[in-house]
């Protein structure tokens, strides 16, 4: 998955919880809680939906690590390589990628 | 089928008409306390670091518990008024949510001090999405026994409601703000939170509403016994 790929998907995730927004036209270093008008439900409604997208973790200590779509796309980026090297050491063991049998 | 545009104005309607009438037949008063929730953070921390997102809490549905158990104690305040106090036996907290673009909703969670904390945050996300999409039966309407008001875990220092009639009491729960805290001759610095209880005088007194705070206190400080 791309940069763009986990952009998309973060924005559409967004566009899902506030639609009366336009996430698209966030600069990547904009806290989009902020300006989003999310409270922490929404928030915490994003992370989750994105967590299952995209197929990663976010403990909740990490939080503060995506409260911007640039640092979203970074953290999501990192953990998604993490998965990768963790899967071709321990192959079999890693539950598949349920979107794979789609 | 009505427009969104429709449904806003219908919405700022209802609430214009239920706090005019509020402010115009109830006296009310408030009591507020600040309450030291080192002790709920810390648990939520710990609960929150064991579990998926899925299944992790929010402090709004500790703070839900918390009152709904205080609310049992203390009857008076889960009441209507019709020139004399009438206590309802179910505690069904009525959640206050903003709307997008304005507005509030009221729906009620039915039985709020028999639930889990699980059980509530799953209320809450069910009931929460669905306000803010004007998707709420109208039979989760009208059945909120006592109101409760938040301004999120970053907003202003405190709230102070108006009370929805024919309720007698509404609870207002402030950001939660690090404040410098004395514990055991010595300062800390701890997570706190301003809660208030907005009440009616014709049914109770402030007292009532400090004794109410007092046990919400000290349920706060224990929360992995909620």
């Amino acid at each position: 998955m791309t940069h763009d790929e986990i952009m998309a998907t973060a924005i559409m995730a967004l566009k899902r919880i506030a639609p009366d927004s336009d996430p698209a036209s966030l600069a990547p270093d904009t806290d989009y809680r902020r300006a989003l008008d999310l409270d922490s439900f929404d928030t915490l409604r994003f992370l989750t939906q994105i967590s299952t997208d995209l197929g990663i973790d976010i403990p909740e200590a990490d939080y503060g690590q995506v409260v911007t779509l640039g640092g979203l796309v970074e953290y999501a980026d990192r953990q998604r390589r993490h998965n990768d090297a963790g899967r071709q050491k321990m192959p079999g063991v890693m539950p598949g990628d349920k979107r794979c049998r789609a | 089928m009505a427009s969104p545009d429709d449904l806003r104005a219908s919405v700022r309607k209802a609430i214009a008409s239920a706090m005019q009438r509020s402010n115009r037949e109830i006296p009310h008063y408030y009591v507020i306390r600040t309450i030291d929730v080192h002790a709920m953070m810390s648990w939520l921390r710990r609960t929150n670091a064991e579990r998926p997102i899925q299944h992790r809490l929010l402090s709004a549905a500790v703070m839900l518990k918390a009152i709904a158990v205080a609310v049992r104690r203390v009857p008076e305040l889960n009441a209507t008024w019709d020139g004399a106090l009438r206590p309802i036996s179910a505690i069904n907290i009525g959640v206050v949510i903003s709307l997008r673009g304005g507005g509030l909703s009221v729906p009620a969670i039915v039985g709020t001090d028999t639930l889990t904390i699980d059980e509530i945050m799953v209320a809450l996300n069910d009931i929460i999405p669905r306000a803010r999409a004007m998707r709420l039966r109208s039979s989760e309407f009208g059945t909120a026994t006592i109101a409760v008001t938040s301004l999120g875990e970053s907003g202003a220092d405190e709230v102070l409601g108006l009370i929805y009639p024919p309720h007698v009491a509404i609870i207002g729960i402030g950001g939660i703000i690090e404040r410098p805290v004395a514990a055991g001759g010595t300062v800390v610095v701890h997570p706190t939170v301003r809660v208030s209880v907005g009440g009616d005088h014709r049914a109770t007194d402030g007292l009532v509403a400090d004794r109410f705070l007092c046990i919400l206190d000290e349920l706060l400080q224990h929360p992995e016994a909620l």
